[in-house]
């Protein structure tokens, strides 16, 4: 053989490795009977397959094979589920490898991790486990509507169009994937959070790393309510204003986000701010060491999303968020904390804090 | 037989000896690694938070409140911070809404109302368990007698917001550094603001330390003003905590005053150490606001403070003119002049039963009686703590005054300034002769002698010599 042969033969074995070693999500595609039945019924068999816990194999809306949980929270050994080909994040499994980037809400119920509790994670009442301590989400207006019947998606939930009638809807069929910057429709959003714009890495974060890992968006200025309720809420549905992360969360936890609660723009601060630049001088230029590598533990959103994941933060100009600290499902720390805040070890339990707070270790 | 080498497996002679002592060598360095481990490594050092009072992981921060997570580690952000202004739904006591710097209670209110209040008091503190903070003359001086004031909060209650005397620890006439005063005069110096805690002028919250006052076992509880830095916790580090922000080396003259009641051991910690050393320099740190260029309005005296000029002043750096007659251990006669005292071995930081937070234990014992005004003979408590009164220079005087200081030469006395002519000059009534006996009303020290006075301020003949 040639060495320019041996050469386009490397090159081949490389490009096939590229493209099928990765798990590439992207609009939903192969069969419909993968995902819809027409009539729930095959030789007498239900068709309904995928549910969770003791949802019902009864026809679903849209004619789905499954429902929220039973594709995406199947509790297996995997963070990513294979379903008819298609690689599927599980935001509830036993992979003791790890978990996805919004966690994993087996920490809640106790099927992993160190124990169940209400206050490690969201409490999708799809899970069956209702939240026994809070009765609204806090910091949001009161009467708040919600409760804690919080959902997948729908009005209450986060994914998909939070409205009546609509949630997910159409959204697997239309997903756009990567950077999301249009964000005016839910499969054009971030993780089909509507309004949210972002980065979503391509596996989840089932492999990551400083330099692969989801990019969020933020602004240098968190939103102001100021009794104007279209920060939140237009004929849409729930939507974030702002396009960022954690303005998403404020249309729950407004009184954690916006400028009215957290004591306006600058210190001193009476909530901890998000949607507010990380200082670039004092103890915040030093944010996780030498040369700012970016910290899965306290991570930033950038004031524009990025084509790819950055591997280095950058005090003056990134923004700190409400995933600093938190992450979205759960975790098994209180308080969907990112880190063991609750350690026994002060030093552990302020070890996050301490990835911008450098100087109060 | 001869042996053959194999250059492969087998060294030669000479080989074998360079070998040998590489092999030495190597066994040289290793050693010394190791034992340097064992030996030379600094201890396992903590950050600032990590070492500091608050941080501690023994008797650091930890709230007891209705509504707060017992379960929180001592020393925990949140025991301060609340970054919701709520925990699990809802606001921990106190309710108070949210607080600036995402505290749990309001920063500053008023002299006796504030954050830091809210756990360095006794009564109603959500401190666990509650603790004590007695005063400067109890912890460095060594006089356990004096308990009151009890806490933080307990010292800056000699005065209300107005700056008027409040009853407390059997005094009416005490004082406490005036907060709001102090609050203002940061406002926009340093990286203060107008949001700024007073206390925060001289104590880093998240670096400050316990001191024990016990040789050997010693915190360093204020930082430098003058290098407060908003955004660095370490940026603005400890003052006193190296060698180099020690008293010794604003001074080589520093000469520490007795602990209680001791003739052998002295302040700051109870040692033998006597160079001051072993104290932060607490005349930078004071001088960096009671300067002579800054101007400090106080509510409670309803005028600007003096001026101080430590470079100058006869407690400062400036000499007595002649003589001195001290008391030990400082020097008397005409040698050994020039000690420079520290501001913390005549006041108080906090608050103090007597005017200008004078100490009521200075040098070794106890003031005879309270001071309670400025203009008032009962000053001589103070100075005679540490200066000979005519009793102690010649035993057929009396106690209490200071006749031969000032008109007469003998003993360790040489530098009177005024002959004994002219009383009624100085002296507006009572009789007798001009000697240490006579009855003449007594001078008021404080008509002559206070920071800044000048020469010229003396209320009668004015004299040419420093008089402070």
């Amino acid at each position: 053989m040639t060495r320019l042969k041996r050469y386009i033969v490397l090159a081949v074995i490389v490009m096939l490795i590229a493209v099928f070693s990765a798990e590439v999500p992207a609009v939903i595609t192969g069969q419909c009977s993968d995902c819809h039945t027409m009539h729930n019924s095959q030789n007498g068999v239900a068709m309904v397959s995928y549910v969770f816990g003791s949802e019902t194999t009864s026809a679903k809306d849209y004619l789905l094979v499954g429902t929220c949980l039973g594709c995406h929270a199947q509790g297996g050994s995997s963070m990513v589920a294979n379903i008819n080909g298609n690689p599927t994040p599980q935001v509830y499994h036993i992979d003791a490898t790890g978990d996805l980037a919004g966690g994993n809400f087996a920490y809640i119920l106790g099927t992993k991790g160190s124990g169940a509790s209400d206050a490690k994670g969201h409490n999708v009442i799809d899970f069956g486990k209702t939240e026994d301590t809070l009765t609204s989400p806090p910091g949001h207006h009161d009467p708040d509507g919600i409760g804690v019947n919080i959902t997948c998606a729908g009005l209450t939930g986060c994914h998909g169009a939070r409205k009546s009638g609509s949630g997910i809807y159409g959204s697997h069929h239309r997903n756009v994937d990567g950077k999301l910057t249009t964000a005016d429709q839910p499969y054009n959003s971030y993780r089909f959070l509507p309004g949210v714009k972002g980065l979503e890495d391509a596996d989840w974060e089932k492999t990551k790393s400083v330099s692969d890992h989801n990019e969020y968006y933020g602004a240098n200025t968190p939103m102001t309510y100021s009794g104007n309720c279209n920060i939140c809420h237009n004929p849409q549905g729930i939507i974030t204003s702002n396009n960022t992360m954690s303005g998403f969360c404020g249309t729950c936890h407004r009184n954690f986000h916006v400028t009215d609660a957290i004591g306006g723009t600058s210190s001193p601060f009476t909530r901890h701010p998000t949607d507010i630049i990380l200082p670039g001088g004092g103890e915040y230029a030093g944010y996780n060491g030498g040369g700012n590598p970016y910290s899965l533990v306290a991570r930033v959103a950038r004031t524009t999303v990025p084509d790819v994941p950055g591997d280095t933060v950058y005090p003056g100009t990134d923004v700190v968020m409400c995933l600093s600290c938190h992450a979205a499902h759960a975790t098994d720390y209180p308080d969907m904390m990112r880190w063991n805040y609750k350690s026994t070890t002060l030093s552990t339990a302020i070890s996050g804090c301490n990835v911008c707070h450098t100087s109060k270790n | 037989m001869r042996r053959r080498y194999n250059n492969g497996n087998i060294r030669n002679p000479g080989d074998s000896f360079k070998y040998h002592h590489v092999n030495i060598l190597l066994f040289t360095i290793l050693s010394a690694l190791a034992l340097c481990g064992l030996f030379c490594s600094e201890p396992a050092h903590a950050g600032a938070y990590l070492d500091s009072a608050h941080g501690n992981s023994s008797y650091g921060v930890k709230r007891n409140a209705a509504g707060f997570p017992a379960d929180y580690t001592k020393g925990l952000c949140a025991h301060c911070h609340e970054q919701h202004a709520s925990i699990d739904g809802a606001e921990p006591e106190p309710v108070s809404g949210p607080g600036t710097y995402t505290l749990f209670y309001d920063n500053y209110v008023n002299q006796t109302d504030g954050f830091c209040f809210a756990c360095h008091n006794v009564t109603g503190t959500y401190q666990n368990p509650p603790f004590n903070n007695y005063n400067y003359s109890y912890r460095a001086g060594g006089y356990t007698a004096i308990t009151c004031p009890v806490s933080i909060l307990s010292a800056f209650s000699f005065i209300n917001e107005t700056g008027s005397p409040v009853f407390n620890c059997s005094s009416a006439v005490g004082t406490s550094h005036k907060l709001t005063d102090i609050q203002t005069f940061i406002a926009g110096k340093w990286g203060y603001t107008a949001d700024s805690n007073p206390c925060a002028a001289c104590h880093n919250p998240h670096s400050a330390q316990r001191d024990p006052h016990t040789s050997g076992s010693r915190g360093w509880p204020v930082s430098l003003p003058s290098l407060h830095d908003s955004q660095d916790n370490n940026a603005w580090g400890l003052w006193g905590d190296v060698a180099a922000e020690r008293i010794n080396n604003y001074t080589s003259s520093y000469q520490a005053p007795y602990r209680y009641n001791s003739t052998v051991t002295y302040e700051p910690d109870g040692s033998t150490t006597q160079d001051g050393s072993n104290l932060t320099d607490y005349v930078t740190f004071c001088t960096d606001c009671h300067n002579t260029i800054n101007t400090i309005y106080s509510t409670t005296l309803g005028r600007n403070l003096r001026t101080i000029d430590w470079n100058n002043e006869k407690h400062g750096k400036g000499n007595a003119d002649g003589s001195l007659c001290g008391d030990a251990p400082y020097p008397s006669g005409t040698s050994g002049l020039g000690k420079v005292l520290s501001c913390t071995d005549c006041h108080e930081p906090h608050g103090s039963p007597n005017v200008f937070l004078t100490r009521e234990e200075v040098n070794g014992g106890a003031l005879a009686g309270s001071i309670g005004a400025f203009s008032t003979t009962d000053w001589q408590y103070l100075c005679d703590r540490c200066h000979n009164d005519d009793q102690e220079i010649n035993g057929g005087c009396q106690a209490d005054h200071y006749y031969i200081t000032h008109h007469s030469n003998e003993g360790c006395n040489t530098d009177r300034p005024y002959n004994p002519v002219g009383c009624g000059t100085c002296h507006d009534s009572g009789g007798g002769g001009s000697d240490c006996m006579a009855d003449r009303e007594k001078k008021i020290c404080t008509d002559c002698h206070y920071h800044g006075s000048s020469v010229t301020d003396a209320d009668d003949t004015p004299t040419t010599r420093r008089t402070f």
